[in-house]
């Protein structure tokens, strides 16, 4: 592998400051010498030079100005020796158009050189100022001796910014190894092929992280059309990277989730279809059913409660996209937070005996609070639905305790428990345990839980212990704060 | 002779009290399995059933796995397996072969189709549920 020297653009500036400080002082000593001669016996040059100076240093304004009044001068001033009117004399008339028509000539090509200089330098500014706005580093390499220019943005992207006499780096080793195979290879080919190339590869930073890069390549060939020079420039596309990831990674949930919601939403209708069909052919044909009339109630209030868990699913969906744009809200009543609960928990009580266990209520008494009952409701049942779900048959406690700032509410389980890097990713939407996976359920339970919690300004968390058991705690405040006009900011609860 | 049973694997109870019902109705009897490694249990304890409807996504023992391990046993003569699934397209079966695939929601045609082709061709003679075709 070969070194790479890395050098900035502005050591190059130094290169000409000597020459800058050497030229005033040997042009000095050149006119001291031969001032007096040059002034008396060849004017001309003194006045080309000061012409020079003057559309050098002003432009061709200027330029031209010096060069009338040097025509005048010698014209009304410096007479010949004839005595006869300067610009009567023919030898005089040639000389003076001689050097006004010099003079004017060196204006405008001194003149055009200073524009075309000027220019230059702006289009340079310009693509400078573009460069800068747009986060792109520039960087040349010498193809004869791997020397490599590069300016600030070029060396704060691969992360050398902050050893600045870095000039022997081996940059190929900083690149990522799973990507330096695909860059030697496109910068190879862009050689090979003389066309322009781009890559994205990673860097590997001094601090141990690593940044996404996007460089480019275009090869200067000399007359031969051997290629000389590298040009190229790098971005840091860190951030898009980022960006792209995680979009990706949002598009595979949202596509879980669709696959998900789907299957949920099947299992209802399933079960109606059928039990709507059976119930259509006995209509038509009931002696074709061997089926009493009896199990027809039956069948109909299964159909029934079909319907009812389709609301639910329908509505959880809801809530997530009410809480996507905002617009979750809560309708707080005053209320008797110990019959509220006493009451969710009688209604839980054939969920429970479902899983095979019961729900063990502690609930302090007397305890009152300003909620949205059915919010609550919502949140606990999930809570409990969650409980018994995960928790193999093991008893579910709710507690209700309150103190002077906070009513605490607890939902207890002894199933195998939650890993603790899943506490913060179970309250997000789309997530299931892996355990649950099979369970069936949207995976929005717990983001609804916390959405609740969140619009009564409360929080909810998790503590568990695998083996032991899980709880999960929802802290809401006695006092809410009283900007928490809900209602008038948001939409009316459906 | 009465028609042999039908086993559902599902894991969904809605599911399989519904189908339980359209069998039912139909005349035969039917054994139901919530995952697929309740239906191996009870496939190995010498159940023959005439037919088994099988959802693919179950928990402790899927579809796929379930039919991976009976398979591998040393029963003959099989009964027909047909799927019954809320996935939008068929996996890959890889290996594993079925009769049919049914996809959610079914219809009590479907149903009907399949037990008078697997559990009712015996009876057709009786009258009964077929005679209405």
């Amino acid at each position: 592998m070969r070194a790479l020297h890395i050098r900035p653009y502005h050591q190059f500036d130094g290169f000409f400051r000597p020459l800058v400080a050497v030229a005033p002082a040997i042009l000095v000593i050149a006119c001291w010498s031969s001032l007096p001669a040059l002034l008396t016996q060849a004017p001309g040059a003194i006045f080309y030079m000061v012409v020079f100076i003057s559309v050098l240093l002003g432009g061709a304004v200027p330029g031209l100005t010096t060069t009338l009044i040097f025509t005048l001068y010698q014209g009304l001033v410096l007479r010949p020796s004839t005595f006869t009117h300067p610009f009567l004399d023919p030898l005089s008339t040639l000389r003076l158009t001689m050097f006004s028509t010099t003079s004017v000539f060196i204006v405008f090509l001194i003149d055009s050189l200073r524009r075309s200089r000027m220019h230059a330098r702006r289009d340079q500014e310009h693509l400078r100022l573009a460069l800068d706005s747009a986060g792109i580093g520039a960087w040349d390499l010498c193809l004869a001796t791997g020397a490599i220019t590069c300016d600030e943005e070029s060396r704060r992207c691969c992360g050398l910014i902050e050893s600045p006499k870095y000039f022997s780096a081996m940059l190929l080793d900083h690149v990522h190894p799973g990507d330096r195979e695909a860059l030697t290879r496109r910068v190879r080919e862009g050689l090979a092929t003389r066309k322009d190339f781009r890559e994205e590869f990673r860097i590997m930073l001094p601090d141990g992280g690593t940044r996404w890069l996007s460089g480019s390549g275009r090869s200067l060939v000399d007359r031969e059309g051997k290629p000389r020079t590298l040009l190229g420039t790098v971005v840091d596309i860190t951030p898009r990277k980022t960006l792209e990831q995680d979009l990706r990674r949002a598009i595979a949930v949202r596509d879980d989730f669709l696959s998900i919601a789907s299957h949920e939403l099947k299992t209802p209708l399933t079960a109606l279809k059928l039990q709507i069909e059976v119930l259509l052919a006995w209509v038509k044909n009931p002696a074709e059913l061997q089926l009493p009339r009896e199990r027809l109630g039956e069948l109909l209030t299964r159909s029934n409660e079909q319907l009812d868990r389709l609301a639910l699913l329908i509505n959880d969906l809801l809530d997530v996209t009410r809480a996507t744009h905002d617009t979750f809200s809560i309708n707080r009543q005053d209320l008797d937070a110990t019959g509220l609960l006493q009451d969710i928990v009688l209604s839980l009580r054939s969920m429970a005996s479902a899983a095979n266990t019961t729900i063990q209520a502690n609930i302090q008494s007397g305890v009152r609070a300003s909620w949205d009952p059915q919010r609550i409701e919502q949140l606990i049942s999930n809570l409990i639905a969650n409980a018994l779900k995960y928790g193999n048959g093991s008893a579910v406690e709710l507690a209700l305790s309150v103190d002077a700032e906070d009513t605490l509410l607890s939902v207890t389980n002894q199933g195998p428990g939650i890993a603790a890097e899943d506490f913060a990713r179970i309250f997000e939407k789309f997530q299931r345990l892996d355990a649950g996976a099979a369970q069936g359920g949207l995976g929005l339970g717990l983001f609804i839980c916390r959405e609740i919690a969140v619009a009564h300004q409360g929080s909810i968390w998790v503590e568990s212990r695998p083996k032991v058991g899980t709880t999960f705690f929802v802290k809401l405040p006695v006092h809410p704060a009283a900007a928490s006009g809900e209602m008038g900011k948001h939409e009316p609860p459906l | 002779m009465a028609p042999k049973p039908a086993l559902i694997v599902d894991d969904a109870v809605d599911i399989r009290l519904t189908l339980s019902l359209v069998f039912e109705a139909l005349g035969i009897q039917t054994l139901e399995a919530g995952n697929g490694l309740e239906a191996l249990e009870l496939l190995r304890s010498g159940t023959q059933p005439g037919l088994i409807l099988l959802d693919w996504m179950m928990p402790v023992l899927d579809g796929r796995a379930f039919l991976e391990q009976w398979s591998t046993g040393s029963e003959c003569d099989k009964p027909p397996v047909y799927v019954l699934s809320a996935l939008d397209r068929q996996p890959d079966l890889n290996g594993v072969s079925v009769c049919g695939w049914l996809k959610k929601p079914v219809s009590y045609l479907e149903i009907m189709t399949l037990a008078r082709r697997h559990l009712l061709t015996n009876s057709r003679d009786r009258g009964g549920p077929d005679s209405s075709i």
